[in-house]
C-alpha cells in the first residue's frame, strides 16, 4: 500500500492529523495541480483503491474536490483520474464531493 | 576623548535609571495582583483553557477567542447542596423532550456539593450517562482544580441500574476513588465503554471498536455499513475530534469527546452516544468566518441554539476557523469559489442517515434538534438554559 487504508482526515487539525488529503494530494497528485495537465487528454493517472477501507467525505473533497478549481467537472475527473477495484458507494462518495465542489 | 568617554557615561547611567524604574513598576503591579489574589492579570480562566488559547493564538479570529473565553470562564460555585433527582428512566433513545427537561434542571447548576440521586430510577440509558459523565467534566473544566465541586451520586436501589453503570464505566467519572466490582451480568462485546478521550491517536482505534459492533449487530446490508462507516461515524468523529480533543497532554483531565455505544438486544437497537466538550455549535457558528453571513438571519443574544443546530445541517455552513467565505463576483451576487470546501460535514450525516433510516439527534448548548427516521427534521428546541455541555451526536441504529 502507497498510502493507508483509513482515509478521513482532511488536514492536520482534524482526527489524529495523519495521513491527511492534503499529504496525499501533494505526494500523489502534485502533478495535476495545472490547467495544462487537465487540457491534455494523453494524460491519466491510475489510483487503486483495494486496500482502502474508510473513505471519508472530508476526506475526498480536499483531495479530489480541490481540483473542480480548474473548472474540471466530475465526469472529465473521472475520465483523467481512473478509479480502481473501489466500490459503488466510495465512488459516489467521491462523485457528491466532486459535485459540491464543482458547485459556485 | 574626555568628553566622549563623559557622554558615554551619562548614557548608561540613563539606561540603567530606566531600567530601575521599570523593575520598581512590575514589582508593584506583581504585589497588587498578589493581594487581589490571582496569580494571572485579566481572564478568568482555567491554565489548562488558557493553554489551549495560546496553542491557537495565530489561527483563531479575536471573536473566537473572545466566545472560548466567555464558554470556559471559571464558575463561582456556591455552598448550598444541590441535589438532582432522577427517578423515570432518563435517555434520548425513548423520550427527547423529558431529557432535555431534566437536563435543563442541573447542568448550569453551579453547587459545590452536587447530588444525582438515582435511588429509583429503573433505567439510565447511554445518553443519560454521557449526560452526566460530561457534566461531571464541565464542572471540572470550569472551575479551579483545588475548587472542583464534588458531584455524588447515590446508588440506585435497582441491582440492574447499579450493575449497568458499572460495566459502562459510569464511576470511573463520576466515583474515581471508588473500586466497583462488575457482576458479569452485561456482556463486554454488545459495548465499547465510555472513555474520555484526550489522545488524538485513538482516534482510529474508537472509529473501528464501534464499527465492529454495529457490523456483528446491526441489521444494515452490506452497503448500509459501508455508507454508515465512511460518512456517518467518519463525519460525527472528525466533527467532535476537532472541537473537542485535548492539544496538550499536560491538561488531559480537562478537554475531550467521549463515546458510549451500546447494543440493546431487547429494544433491537444500538445506541451511538459521541459527545464533545467544546463551546458549542452555536459559539462555533458566531465566531468562525462565517459569522456575518449567519447573523443575517440568527442573532446570537436570542435563544435560539437549537436553530443554530438546523443551520449548521446546511450545506457550506462551518464553524470551522478555515471555513470557506463567498466572493463577491458582480454587485449582486456572492459565491463560493470552486474547490475544497468545508461545511457539508454535517448534511452528509443527515443525507446518510436519512437513506438508512437511522434516527439522529443532537443537543448542543442550549439547543436540540432530532431528525426521525425518515430524515425529516422535526422543529428544533431553543431552551434559555444549557442542555448539554458541548455537544452530543445520538445515533439509534436498529439491530438484528
Amino acid at each position: 500500500m502507497d498510502f493507508y487504508s483509513h482515509l478521513v482526515n482532511r488536514d492536520e487539525n482534524q482526527g489524529d492529523g495523519k495521513n491527511t488529503a492534503v499529504q496525499f494530494r501533494e505526494k500523489f497528485l502534485a502533478e495535476l495541480g495545472n490547467h495544462e495537465w487537465w487540457r491534455d487528454t494523453s494524460k491519466k493517472i491510475k489510483l487503486n483503491f483495494k486496500d482502502v477501507e474508510t473513505l471519508g467525505p472530508s476526506w475526498a473533497n480536499e483531495a479530489f474536490a480541490y481540483f473542480t478549481v480548474f473548472d474540471i467537472k466530475p465526469d472529465v475527473f473521472f475520465e483523467k483520474v481512473v478509479c480502481e477495484d473501489i466500490s459503488q458507494v466510495k465512488k459516489t462518495i467521491i462523485q457528491i464531493e466532486l459535485e459540491a465542489g464543482y458547485k459556485k | 576623548m574626555k568628553l566622549e568617554s563623559h557622554k558615554g557615561d551619562n548614557k548608561r547611567f540613563r539606561v540603567s535609571r530606566q531600567k530601575k524604574l521599570q523593575e520598581t513598576k512590575h514589582k508593584k503591579s506583581r504585589k497588587r495582583r498578589a493581594r487581589r489574589g490571582r496569580k494571572h492579570s485579566k481572564d478568568n480562566i482555567s491554565p489548562s483553557i488558557r493553554s489551549v488559547l495560546r496553542e491557537n493564538k495565530d489561527v483563531w479570529s479575536k471573536a473566537r477567542k473572545k466566545v472560548f473565553s466567555e464558554t470556559f470562564k471559571k464558575r463561582s460555585y456556591n455552598d448550598i447542596p444541590k441535589v438532582i433527582t432522577i427517578d423515570k428512566p432518563l435517555g434520548l433513545e425513548i423520550d427527547v423532550k423529558a431529557f432535555l427537561d431534566k437536563a435543563e434542571e442541573f447542568i448550569s447548576v453551579e453547587s459545590k456539593k452536587f447530588t444525582f440521586d438515582i435511588r429509583n430510577c429503573s433505567r439510565l440509558w447511554p445518553s443519560g450517562v454521557t449526560l452526566l459523565v460530561s457534566m461531571v467534566n464541565w464542572c471540572q473544566m470550569t472551575s479551579a482544580r483545588e475548587k472542583w465541586p464534588k458531584l455524588l451520586c447515590q446508588k440506585p436501589n435497582f441491582d440492574s441500574v447499579e450493575d449497568y453503570l458499572i460495566h459502562c464505566g459510569f464511576y470511573k467519572y463520576v466515583a474515581p476513588n471508588y473500586t466497583f466490582k462488575a457482576s458479569g451480568k452485561y456482556d463486554t462485546s454488545e459495548i465499547v465503554k465510555i472513555v474520555k478521550e484526550t489522545k488524538r491517536e485513538n482516534q482510529e482505534q474508537r472509529h473501528k471498536e464501534i464499527f465492529r459492533l454495529v457490523k456483528r449487530n446491526s441489521s444494515l446490508d452490506a452497503d448500509g455499513l459501508e455508507w454508515f462507516n465512511d460518512v456517518i461515524l467518519t463525519e460525527i468523529l472528525a466533527n467532535v475530534s476537532e472541537h473537542g480533543v485535548c492539544k496538550s497532554d499536560r491538561f488531559s483531565t480537562d478537554y475531550g469527546w467521549f463515546n458510549l455505544t451500546q447494543l440493546h438486544s431487547t429494544h433491537k437497537i444500538i445506541s451511538i452516544c459521541i459527545a464533545d466538550n467544546g463551546m458549542g455549535i452555536k459559539n462555533n457558528l458566531v465566531s468562525g468566518p462565517q459569522k456575518d453571513e449567519i447573523s443575517k438571519n440568527l442573532k446570537k443574544n436570542e435563544d435560539n441554539a437549537g436553530r443554530f443546530i438546523k443551520k449548521a445541517f446546511e450545506a457550506n455552513v462551518s464553524g470551522a476557523f478555515k471555513a470557506s467565505t463567498k466572493e463577491r463576483t458582480n454587485l449582486v451576487l456572492k459565491q463560493y469559489k470552486r474547490g475544497a470546501r468545508r461545511g457539508n460535514g454535517l448534511k452528509r450525516v443527515m443525507d446518510t442517515c436519512k437513506m438508512l433510516r437511522i434516527p439522529l439527534t443532537i443537543v448542543s448548548g442550549e439547543g436540540a434538534v432530532e431528525i426521525n427516521e425518515k430524515g425529516v427534521m422535526l422543529n428544533p428546541h431553543d431552551r434559555k438554559k444549557k442542555i448539554f455541555a458541548g455537544t452530543l451526536f445520538h445515533l439509534r441504529i436498529p439491530a438484528k
